[in-house]
Order: C-alpha cells, then structure tokens, then sequence
C-alpha cells in the first residue's frame, strides 16, 4: 500500500533521514521505533506531506505524492506528535472543518456522530478545545486523523500524556481500527507496539536497523537461549556447579529467589542445544527439588537497546 | 479555499483581533473626519483619504501577523499542509479573510462620506476614485504582511516586519521629491506606493495604477506561496 523508496532529509549538511526505503502492506500494523532524534517524525512528516523529502519517492496505491497531492492525502489520516487543534474552536467546529478540507463525501453530521462515538468524545463535543483535558485534546486528534475514513492511518505516539485508563482504551480503539485499517505507529511505549503492531521498523540516526516482525527479530538477535530456574535454598554453589557441567550451558548465575526460602538460576545456553530436560535429570538424580523452570524471552526492550547500541557504536 | 476562508473569519470574531481592528480603524478615521470634515466644514475627502491609507499601514499588521505565524507555532499548519488543498487554497482564503475584515471597517466609512453629501456637496468622482484606490492598496499591503507572516513563526516579529516594510515604502515615497539622478528617480516612482494612491485621491481613474497595485499583490502572493512550500 505505501511505498517509501530512498527517502533522504538533509538539514544543512545533517541527514534527519538517511536513504530509507520499506513498504507496508494493505491491512498491516507497523510499528516505528527508534531512540529520540533517530528521525521517525520527520519520515513521519514525510511520508504525510507535511514536509517534502530532499530526495526519494514516496507513494500510496502508486499514486506519488509529488505527482498527485491531493489523491495521495485523501488516504492518509495523520495524529502528529502534538495534536494539530484549533483551540478557540469547538470539538465539533473542530470536526466540521476538518471534513471540509478533507472534501469528504459523506454528510458531514454523520461522520463526526460516528466518529466522536468511536472516540468516546460525547461528552465534550460542544466544549471549546482549549478548554479540554490533555486525554481528550489527543483524543481530538486521534478523531480527526480518522474523519474520512482513510485507508492509511500515520499516528506518532498516540499515547503520550494519556492516564493508564485512556492508554487502554485508545489501545482497544487501535486494534478495533486495524481491522479496516492499515496502521504506521510510532510510539516509546514498546509494549504499546508488541500488542498492537504485526512488524516493526527499527531507525536510529536516520537510517533503517531493522525491519521484521518480533518473532524474527527476537530470533536474529537471539545468540542463545536463556532459562530461569528455581530451587529451594541450599546455602552452597551445587546448584550451580551441576548446572555448569552440563553440555551446552554457557554461564549460570545465582541470586536470592524473589520467593522467600528460594534460590533462582538465570541459565544461558547455546541456541541450537535444549538443556532443560538434562537440568531436570540432574537435579532430580542430585535429590534437588525444582520449583519452576522457564524460558526467558527477549523483549522488544532488549532488541531495541541492543540493536540502537550495536548501531551506534558501528558507526563511531 | 472558502473552508479557508470560513476559518479565518471565525478566528477574527471568535477572539479579539476583528474587533480590536474595526474599532481602533473606526476611532482613527472616525476622529479624522470629525475634525477634518464636520469641524473645519470642508467636503474635501482627499485628506480623510490619505490619512487612512497613512492608518492602514499601521493596522493591517494586526490582522496579518497571526495568518501563518500562529499556525506554524501551534503546529495547526500540519492539518492544512496533510490534507488534501492546495497551498495557493490555503493563501488566498487567508488573504480574501483579511480583505473582508478590512471592506467591512471600510464599508462603515460610507457612512461618512454620505454625511458629507447630506451636509454638502460631494465630489462623487473623488469619492469613487478614493475608495477603488484604498481597496487596492490595502490589498498590496496585506498581500506584503501575509507574505511576512509565512516567513516567520513569531506573530509579533511578523508584525514588526510587515510595519518596517511599510514605513520603508513610505520613506521611500518621501525621499523621491529629494532625487535628482533619473536612474534613481525610476526605481524609487516604481517603488513609492503611497504616491500612487494621489492619482486616485485627485479622482484620476490611471488603469496602470491599477494594474500595479494588482501586480503587487500578485508578486506577495506568489511569495507566500513559494515561502510556504520552500519550507515544506
């Protein structure tokens, strides 16, 4: 659906966005992360015309921005960083007019009824927008990327500044959306991007690092398998000793259990060999009573500061 | 454009700037007249005329300055440059908006002017050549101040420098009488906008003024435009 070929932004001699190129396919939620500064609003503004690339191509259904302007943007719905509000209007006005320059077809009434009830903004749609909360502004925003309907919604931390009450709700309403919508979202909140996002782009310092789903993201930095193990407390290294004598583990650490009384193990081991089962040989045959025995898995956390760093030092 | 338009419109009545406008304009002109016109007796327009045009320069960076400034700094220039309008759209609502704002304090002056006819005798040339003149003039004038205002994100910067360009104009005006060079002499008539507005006040229709006045605000416009997407 979008196509974004060798996009550059140069501000002077500083590159914001560096040679980037990624699709997103029709119906797909695609998260955009990356460290501040690593240029994820300006591709944003890019990619919604709010600002024009120094070079490279963007384009939608293969209608390009620069060719057809107005066609392009009539399938894009953009919640800036800050929500672009007219304050002295009110939510409804604010509405009215953002379907008058969106030149939609349907009677307008209608649009802002259903949109304002997908938004749980009844109760403020004749208040002056200056007058709102933070949550409701963003809300606000988040309505008017959605007037029109378009297929290609553009949102950049939707979530900032919302109570953990609203983050839910405006989460539900994004997963709700990405049933007839496609989604770009940018946001810190990396679980934000785990439950809504089926892929993720990864930017730092204007260029793509990576670009995958989770699974394989996890799977490409996943240079071994990590276990968590629990015992009661014994007082001396057995555990541990045992635990490195078997073929495959690479490092065992120790510390006290979050449960009192016991003793937890965060076990490293090789990716291609499966230790668990000889730890519970082991440790059975060695009459050492297991409590829990677990995978670790990495998080988008561990991907994101481990791929932002190994970035940052490749290119120091 | 008309959605632009619209905007613009409730923006100036909604808060304080249409009304500080039309009323400081009004005290001005409406204190002008009284004592150039009722006191002093005189059906002589042309003074009340060129002390407004002296006004506007004044004035109309009030109504300007906001036109870009303010949307650049409330970031509200992302949902007018994201959706799907044309820029000159977005540049001649906003500058047909200040127009209006500036036709209905003019339109109040009318009731001047029909004081004059009913206590006198009007020179109803004067009076039409004064009004076509003024309307033009201002246009070029608000033309320069929405032109300032798309180069910078600070209302009251934008209406410094709208003021400057204008007094520079009208400096411009006054050093003409002092230049003998012929070379100098052309470039500062071609340059001096306020002497043009005579023609008018003399009650002398001159299509060329006319047309320069037009082409001021033409050449402004385009330089919004081209201001606004540069910076895209």
């Amino acid at each position: 659906m979008l196509k974004v070929e060798h996009i550059t932004k140069k501000y002077g001699n500083k590159k914001a966005v560096d040679d980037i190129s990624f699709t997103l396919e029709k119906g797909s939620a695609v998260g955009f992360l990356g460290p501040n500064g690593a240029g994820k609003s300006t591709t944003m503004n890019i990619i919604t015309g709010y600002i024009a690339a120094t070079e490279g191509k963007v384009s939608i259904d293969d209608i390009s921005i620069d060719d057809d302007p107005i066609s392009y943007k009539k399938k894009i719905g953009y919640l800036p960083e800050i929500p672009p509000l007219y304050l002295d209007m009110t939510l409804e006005d604010y509405l009215r007019f953002i379907c008058a320059i969106k030149k939609i077809d349907r009677n307008y009434r209608e649009e802002i009824d259903g949109i304002i009830e997908m938004v749980r903004l009844e109760k403020v749609r004749g208040r002056l927008l200056k007058n709102l909360s933070k949550g409701y502004r963003q809300r606000a925003g988040f309505a008017q990327a959605l007037v029109g309907r378009p297929p290609l919604l553009i949102l950049d931390e939707p979530t900032i500044g919302l109570d953990p009450s609203q983050i839910v709700e405006i989460r539900s309403l994004l997963n709700e959306l990405k049933e007839d919508h496609t989604i770009f979202l940018s946001s810190h909140i990396l679980s934000e991007v785990t439950e809504i996002c089926d892929r993720v782009i990864l930017l730092n310092e204007g260029k793509i690092i990576a670009n995958d789903t989770q699974e394989a993201l996890t799977k490409k930095q996943g240079d071994g398998n990590t276990i968590r193990l629990c015992t009661a407390w014994r007082g001396d290294e057995m555990v541990k000793s045992l635990i490195l004598d078997i073929p495959g583990v690479q490092s065992c650490n120790m510390t006290k259990g979050v449960e009192q009384g016991m003793m937890d193990y965060i076990i490293e081991s090789t990716e291609d060999q499966e230790v668990r089962n000889v730890i519970c040989s082991v440790l059975i045959a060695n009459s050492i009573s297991i409590y829990e025995l677990s995978t670790v898995k990495k998080s988008l956390e561990d991907i994101f500061i481990r791929l932002t760093n190994s970035s940052g030092e490749g290119t120091k | 454009m008309k959605t632009i338009f619209k905007k613009e419109m409730n923006h100036y009545f909604k808060n304080m700037a249409g009304y500080i406008f039309l009323a400081i304009f009004l005290v001005i002109t409406g204190y002008y007249f009284t004592v150039n016109n009722l006191l002093a007796q005189s059906n002589d327009v042309k003074e009340y005329f060129n002390t407004m045009i002296f006004t506007l320069m004044f004035l109309i960076p009030i109504l300007t300055m906001r036109l870009f400034a303010e949307e650049r700094k409330s970031k509200t220039d992302q949902v007018l440059f994201t959706s799907p309008i044309k820029i000159l759209d977005i540049v001649l609502g906003k500058y047909i908006a200040v127009c209006v704002v500036f036709l209905m304090g003019l339109a109040v002056t009318f009731a001047y002017v029909i004081t004059i006819g009913v206590l006198g005798e009007l020179e109803l040339f004067t009076v039409i050549g004064c009004y076509v003149g003024i309307i033009f003039a201002a246009g070029s004038f608000i033309a320069m101040g929405l032109f300032v205002s798309s180069i910078t994100e600070n209302q009251i910067v934008a209406a410094i420098l709208t003021y400057a360009i204008l007094l520079g104009f009208y400096v411009i005006n006054l050093l003409a009488d002092y230049v003998n060079n012929p070379l100098m002499v052309v470039i500062l008539d071609w340059l001096a906008i306020f002497r043009r507005f005579s023609d008018f006040s003399m009650g002398i229709f001159n299509p060329s003024t006319l047309l320069y006045y037009i082409s001021l605000s033409g050449l402004f416009l385009f330089l919004t435009v081209c201001s606004v997407t540069r910076k895209r």
